[in-house]
């Protein structure tokens, strides 16, 4: 039996913490809590020296870093054989990451590696009071029942999901120890290289990173129309996303779509303007914290899952909510 | 009926949109009440292939075969084939109404396909097929001989006796529903989200549906094209319709060389080449093994793997096909599977009460047939003419 280690693995993001890893962090500060245990956090890459302390003033006891210019970027097989050296020394019980693309790769190659289990994209974690074991709530069958899992492996490994846990505020009076591992990697020993880094292209806001989002549904009725949801996302900083119906329509591009088979989004606020609310859809924005449903319909199923809900035409409620922006000045 | 009233049409698939679609042609204005929304189901997830009875399965045609066309009473597709018809010669006039009325591009597109025959028993049952249903007028067949086939297809196994070449459309099943949905809205149809739970009724006449949210929507007429849920729906009525559930599904895969430009069927699984070669759809028909519950909605890696590994010994060089998308849903079958029948006419017992569902696997196939007849059943109170026997098939007083 380890001494109840919690190992939160730490992406840095243009030179700083990444968001979800502060939260993967708060996840692992209430773990730890709730089992007398240790937060140790671990950060690969340039610069994880400076960064390092930052994943102490967000809850971490001890953390390890590697700034080898070997691993400057994301590599499956160099980012395993530190897990490897690390996993010597701390023999952690629970290993945690944010869902991103780098947590859904080397999660399950981690599993496989270290004969523990991985389970992606969870929403909730806690302790089994009489197990000890670590209980991990994900969604399931596209995002209409969320099952609660518990494994008999170990290292209990799980990615999180962006915006399940809430990070803790910095607190820049919390101590911690800093560590350099002791690494030799030779990159002619991977099986894979890095030949080039080519960015997404993406006009405005990701929808995915985006703390507003408007969603247009069939109701919205035409092309132009959408113009008129970008104008109003556009003054609250947020972007448009839309139903499959919309962008079956072609007023919109299927990159837009929001739903199982389009894009997750988990935004602060997400308005669903002539969006019924079916399932395939709410698999794709119910992780938002707020929505405000704008239907016509008053037995559109998106008013159960809206936190708001105005019963009318969109656009006259939508023109007047503009109005009322232009009047406060926001934007 | 009378006046030109509300017609409430329980159901938002593929039956129910083309039924809106055809009473606004007639000046009839309906109210679509969906639970989920248009097409969620299986009018959303079909392979969406159109030809001669679905362009896959033509030995049905003969009431001595036992395959899935027949019902154990001995009836034969032959008694509602002009559903098939109507549905194949309208298509593309109705694509174009539905993208100028709805604004729906339904990517219609033709393309031939070739449904091998392996043994000398199918040889000579195609060749029959082939006769009876050139005489229909509507199709076009012909045999083609195995260096026909392989001339596209080389990797076909060696064996192969020869073919039907016919031809057939595909659809994108969801923009079609919706589209259908969509142009009926433009005629003053509206379609309402909602669960619908049970029917307000005076004597023998339904006055409206009642809601789960406890709200209820008042009608002049109600039509059940619930699909495989019409099964509740005829049981709130007195009159429960048997009906089997099963549930079918097809793979969308991406290759990176285009492929020949037709299709390859060996009858009961089906490769159909999409959208400029790269993409194709391979199906299989439907299967009494995958008969469900109203549950049982969970596409299984099984079935999956069955579609794969029986489209690839069909064409082995599919072999590096992606898979892009694993799609199907329940549809409502005539008991039991494999036979096949629809429903179309008046609950019996209730005079402004009527059914559309049952339709299997073929459901886009017959969808404009359907339509057509049972917005002229409800207007008229009687079927269209030259009609009567074909809708006293398939009436629901008849099973």
């Amino acid at each position: 039996m380890s001494d109840n280690n919690i190992l939160v693995f730490c992406e840095i993001n243009k030179g700083s913490l990444a968001p979800i890893s502060t939260e993967a962090l708060a996840a692992g500060r209430m773990l730890a809590d709730a089992s007398n245990g240790k937060v140790i956090s671990l950060m690969i890459g340039e610069n994880a020296g400076q960064i390092a302390g930052q994943a102490i003033q967000y809850g971490a006891d001890e953390c390890y870093i590697t700034d080898i210019p070997e691993l400057a970027d994301y590599q499956t097989e160099g980012y395993l054989s530190v897990f490897q050296t690390l996993q010597d020394s701390i023999t952690p019980e629970i290993i945690i990451m944010g869902q991103t693309g780098v947590g859904r790769d080397i999660a399950p190659a981690l599993a496989a590696y270290l004969d523990g289990a991985a389970t992606l994209d969870c929403v909730e974690l806690a302790i089994d009071a009489d197990t000890g074991r670590l209980l991990m709530t994900k969604p399931v069958y596209g995002g209409n029942v969320w099952a609660v899992f518990e494994t008999e492996y170990t290292p209990q490994i799980v990615t999180v999901r962006a915006k399940a846990f809430e990070a803790l505020a910095p607190d820049s009076s919390r101590n911690g120890e800093i560590l350099v591992l002791d690494l030799n990697i030779k990159q002619d020993a991977f099986k894979t290289r890095l030949i080039e880094i080519v960015p997404e292209q993406v006009e405005g806001i990701r929808l995915e990173d985006a703390r507003v989002v408007i969603g247009g549904g069939r109701g919205i009725g035409s092309e132009e129309a959408f113009s008129k949801l970008e104008e109003i996302a556009a003054t609250l900083n947020g972007t448009v996303g839309a139903s499959r119906a919309a962008c079956d329509n072609c007023w919109v591009p299927s990159t837009r779509q929001i739903g199982l088979t389009g894009k997750i989004v988990t935004p602060e606020l997400y308005f669903a303007v002539g969006i019924s609310g079916a399932s395939q859809h709410m698999a794709g924005c119910s992780g938002s914290s707020h929505i405000i449903a704008v239907n016509n319909d008053d037995g559109a199923y998106i008013f159960n899952e809206a936190d708001y809900g105005i019963i009318g035409d969109w656009e006259p409620v939508m023109n007047g909510f503009m109005n009322k922006l232009k009047e406060l000045d926001v934007g | 009926m009378s006046d030109k009233g509300n017609i409430i049409i329980v159901g938002g698939g593929v039956i129910g949109c083309s039924i809106a679609y055809h009473l606004g042609l007639r000046g009839y204005t309906s109210t679509i009440i969906e639970k989920e929304s248009i097409a969620a189901r299986s009018s959303g997830k079909a392979w969406a292939v159109i030809g001669s009875s679905g362009g896959l399965r033509l030995s049905e045609l003969d009431p001595s075969e036992n395959t899935m066309f027949h019902s154990p009473q001995g009836d034969t597709m032959t008694h509602w084939i002009e559903l098939f018809i109507n549905t194949y010669i309208r298509l593309n006039d109705v694509a174009r109404d539905l993208k100028s009325r709805g604004g729906m591009d339904i990517e219609l597109s033709t393309c031939p396909i070739d449904i091998l025959a392996f043994t000398d028993e199918d040889e000579t049952l195609f060749k029959n097929d082939i006769q009876k249903l050139n005489d229909t007028g509507v199709w076009e067949l012909h045999w083609v001989e195995p260096q026909d086939v392989h001339k596209d297809w080389p990797d076909v196994a060696k064996e192969l006796k020869g073919a039907i070449r016919t031809t057939v459309h595909q659809v994108e099943p969801y923009k079609f529903t919706l589209g259908l949905a969509q142009a009926a809205e433009k005629m003053g149809a509206r379609v309402k989200q909602g669960d619908v739970t049970g029917f307000k009724t005076n004597h023998k006449r339904v006055t409206g549906v009642k809601l789960a949210s406890g709200k209820e929507i008042e009608g002049d007429a109600v039509v059940i094209a619930m699909g495989p849920w019409s099964l509740d729906a005829t049981k709130w009525l007195g009159n429960e319709l048997p009906m089997q559930l099963v549930l079918e599904a097809c793979l969308r895969m991406e290759v990176d060389n285009p492929l020949p430009p037709h299709g390859l069927s060996d009858g009961k699984y089906t490769i159909l080449p999409r959208t400029g070669g790269r993409e194709l759809i391979m199906g299989s028909a439907g299967d009494p093994h995958l008969m469900q519950d109203h549950w049982g909605t969970a596409l299984s890696e099984d079935h999956k793997y069955e579609i794969l590994e029986n489209a690839i010994e069909i064409a082995p060089s599919l072999e590096d096909a992606r898979l892009v998308e694993y799609r199907g849903d329940l549809q409502g079958w005539a008991p039991q599977p494999p036979y096949h029948k629809p429903v179309m006419g008046v609950m019996p017992g209730w005079e402004n009460a009527f059914v559309a569902t049952r339709f299997g696997t073929l459901g886009i196939c017959q969808s404009l047939g359907a339509g057509t007849l049972m917005a002229d059943l409800i207007i008229d109170g009687q079927p269209p003419m030259g009609h009567k026997k074909l809708m006293e098939h398939l009436d629901p007083a008849n099973g």
